[in-house]
Parts: C-alpha cells; structure tokens; sequence
C-alpha cells in the first residue's frame, strides 16, 4: 500500500473543468503539476510556503495554496485556475472572453507586471461568491491573502468593487466591445 | 524550493494509519491540512521518509456536546469559522480562527493540525490552553486522552510520540452556572495583519448578575516556548467589577512576576512583554463588556 519514493502514482483530477490524469512523484506540488505537466502558467510560484499567495487556485470553489498542496492530494478533486474563471459564467463574459472581474481589472489598471493577478481574480472570485456586495473594507480583508508589489492595491480594491456592482446589476455581457 | 523525496500513503482507516507510522520507525510524518507542514517540507526543513495523508479518513465530524465541543482531526478552521453553533457556544474559538493565517489557508489548515504543530505563538493553541482542551490520540497499543497544557510540552514539540494519531480535539465548554453570564475576546499584535503573533491574549470571564467577575480564564502567547495561563491575573479579577483600574493593575501585578522569555529580531523579550501585558489589560475590559452587555446573546467580542 505504500508507494516507494521512486514510483511515480497516478493521479486523477478535474481542472477547469476537464478529466486529466497525470503520473506525479508523491512529493511533486500541485501548483508545479499545473504549470509543468498541464502548461496551465497562469498560476504563479512566488514564495513556496503559502505566505505570498501568487499560486492560489480554487479547489471545489474554496481558494487554497496550490503551493501546499501535493499534487497527488488533489486526486479525486475539482481545480479552478485563472484560465478556467471564463468557462464557469459563459454567459457573463465580454465580447473579448472577460468575465467582469477580468474586466474591471482592465478597465481600472488593476495591475502592472501581473504576478499577482490569477491570483487577485481567484481571491476576488471566491470573495463575490460568498459577498456578492462587499464594502472596500470587506475587499480588503479578502484579498489580503495575496501580496501585490507594483500597485499598492487602490486600483485592484476599485475593480473588485466595480465588477461586484455590475454582477449585481446584471451588467455583464457585452460591456464593452 | 521542492521537498526531499518521500514514500506516500493515503490510508483509510486510523488503523491503518497508525500502523504506517509504526512501520516507519519515527521517519514518518502525518499531513492533514499541510499549511505548517508543506512550508518545512519545501524548505527542507523536514526530511520525514514517509507521508500518512489523513485527509480520507473518517475525522471530520463537528459535535457540538454539552460536555464540550468536539472537533475530528481533519476539520478546517474555516468550516469552523462558519459554524452557527461554534459562534454562540465557543466563541473563543471563533475569535481566535479569525486571526489565523487568511481564507486560502484556512480552507485546508485544520484545527487539530495547528494544535499539533505547537507554534508558540498559534491562535488556536492560545484559545485551547484558555478555554481547557483534551487531545485524543491513538497509537499502536492504546488510545489516550492527554489535556492540552501536558500535550504541549515547549517550541514545536509535543507529548505525541511518531507513531501515534491524534484523531480529535475536545474544547472544553464556557462556564455555566446559573445566573451567570460569559463573555470572551481575543487580541494579538503582529506586524501586518494575518502574520504570526508577537504577543496574543485571550480572556473568558463569567460574572454574576451585579457584574462580579465569577470566573476568569486569561492567557498570552508568545512570550515562551507555549502559551500560558496567567493564574495571578486571573485572582487578581475575581469577585470583582472591571474596570480600567482593575484590568491594568491585574495585569501589572500578573506581569511582574514573568522576568523572562522568548525574543528575537521581530521583538525584544521586554518589547513582547510590554505588549502582553497591554493586550492582556484589553481582553480582561472586553471580555468582561462582553459578557455583561444587555443582549442575551453570548458576547462575541472583537
């Protein structure tokens, strides 16, 4: 029943919405077997020990660190990264593919060099789901699980709070061409 | 930075659980939640050979008892955090969860896990060396119940031996005699919020219908290599109204006798110490509002 180190293990898993199977080293990360065995990128290493939050994704729609995780520990699980956010609200997204998070993002300059931004849309994500009308305060609180270093975070706290009023509203779709 | 290699196994039982451990002859190593135990393994600080995962097993009850509230071993601090029941028995708890680490750790890291770990200056092991909680842990030969203050012996490490499982944590429930009425609070200084605590206090007080404190329950943390009770402190307060005279002279006369400690680059001893001491003077005045507060509710505090 115990695998030896040197066997690899396979791995059953869902992300973004799709069966994938993978043949991992138990030690393996999952954020490594994201980036690495399904070229999925957008989900970032930053720290390697769960305090920056750049390789954050949702497992069953709650946020973990994938950098915490072993890949072999997300069998069996459904995995959200930054490039499945569009394919879970098809009928929210831009005529550019945007779902209204990605889209305030742009629209307020919610970012810079971009580390951070899977990261920032995953937390917001998880964040409008259990808050559909959060204060700024509220933003803040849900969002200080992942560290920005280029935007000092005003612009990114506007976008949450922009897409959070316009998902209220029913102001998704086509917001702009 | 990526962990050594290591052999994995994904047991389904406790049984079987323990029996890995045993067969691994101390080089073995649980994982729950692994929001302690990943950052040691990618930083190389751990080096176990062997991986038990216990996240399938069946420990994931919640029982909130009269006797206390029972939490299995792969409960998240975030499903706590979101239980009605926890909130208005155990509010303490709640208090403390909150401080811990943010939601994405939250949502994997269990309650039990932080226990084990025995950070000196964890919330959750603060909230249980004050609010008094059992630890049942099961090894190869026998099942034990270990209280929380002999589970925690000093920095990282506890009484559990490498081949035992705790399965559960059982918080004591609040004080609950007649006519009285219990509020708690929490306070933790860190430099930025959701950091590990410089200094931590955490305060149950009952008092009777005039006001009177009956029963006090006061802790800190980081100041040693565990968290603990403040039982001048506690004297200090019973019998008695708070107020701000009272809070400061209790915790100047609880803090008097601590003459050292725990320090290092992030704070000083006497700068840990300084801090305590002010926390400890606060969640003596909000534990006692709390629970004096006209609204039946038990108080929730900060």
């Amino acid at each position: 029943m115990v695998r030896k180190m040197t066997v690899q293990m396979t791995v059953h898993m869902k992300v973004n919405g799709r069966a994938v199977e993978g043949m991992v080293a138990p030690r393996m990360l999952l954020v490594d077997f994201l980036r690495d065995a399904l070229h999925l990128t957008g989900t970032h290493v930053g720290c390697e020990h769960g305090v920056c939050g750049a390789c954050t994704v949702l497992l069953e729609g709650e946020p973990i660190r994938s950098c915490l995780m072993l890949a072999i520990q997300a069998d069996g699980h459904q995995v959200t990264t930054v490039e499945g956010l569009a394919a879970e609200t098809p009928s929210d997204l831009t005529a550019a593919g945007m779902t209204p998070l990605q889209d305030a993002f742009w629209e307020c300059h919610a970012l810079q060099c971009g580390y951070c931004t899977p990261a920032m849309l995953i937390s917001a994500e998880a964040l409008l789901r259990e808050n559909p009308d959060p204060t700024a305060e509220a933003v803040r609180d849900g969002l200080s699980g992942v560290i920005c270093r280029c935007t000092g975070y005003q612009q990114i706290v506007e976008a949450v709070l922009l897409a959070a009023q316009r998902r209220r509203a029913g102001e998704t779709g086509v917001v702009r061409p | 930075m990526k962990p050594v290699a290591f052999d994995y196994v994904r047991p389904a039982t406790v049984a079987e659980a323990v029996a890995a451990l045993e067969s691994s002859d101390g080089t073995g190593k649980v994982i729950a939640g692994g929001q302690s135990l990943m950052p040691l393994l990618n930083m190389r600080l751990a080096r176990p050979s062997l991986l038990v995962d216990i996240n399938q097993l069946p420990l994931a009850a919640m029982d909130v008892e009269d006797k206390g509230l029972r939490l299995g071993a792969i409960v998240r601090q975030g499903a706590v955090l979101k239980s009605a029941a926890v909130a208005r028995h155990y509010p303490l708890l709640i208090q403390a969860i909150r401080h811990v680490g943010h939601r994405e750790t939250r949502s994997r890291g269990t309650v039990v896990g932080s226990l084990v770990h025995a950070d000196p200056a964890a919330e959750i092991l603060l909230a249980a060396v004050v609010q008094g909680a059992r630890l049942t842990i099961v090894g190869p030969k026998q099942t034990r119940h270990v209280a929380i203050a002999d589970f925690c012996l000093g920095y990282l490490m506890t009484n559990l031996d490498p081949d035992e499982l705790v399965t559960a944590v059982t918080f004591a429930q609040q004080p609950n005699m007649p006519g009285v009425r219990v509020g708690t609070a929490f306070r933790e200084m860190s430099r930025r919020h959701g950091d590990f605590a410089l200094a931590a206090a955490a305060a149950i007080i009952a008092v009777d219908e005039e006001g009177r404190t009956v029963t006090a329950q006061v802790g800190v943390a980081g100041l040693g290599a565990r968290p603990e009770r403040l039982a001048a402190v506690e004297s200090a307060v019973i019998g008695q109204k708070m107020d701000r005279v009272l809070a400061a002279s209790a915790a100047a006369e609880g803090f008097s006798g601590i003459a050292d400690g725990f320090g290092d680059l992030h704070g000083s001893f006497l700068y840990r110490k300084r801090v305590a001491q002010h926390l400890t003077e606060t969640v003596l005045r909000d534990a006692w509002e709390n629970a004096t507060r006209r609204d039946e509710e038990v108080g929730h505090g900060a």
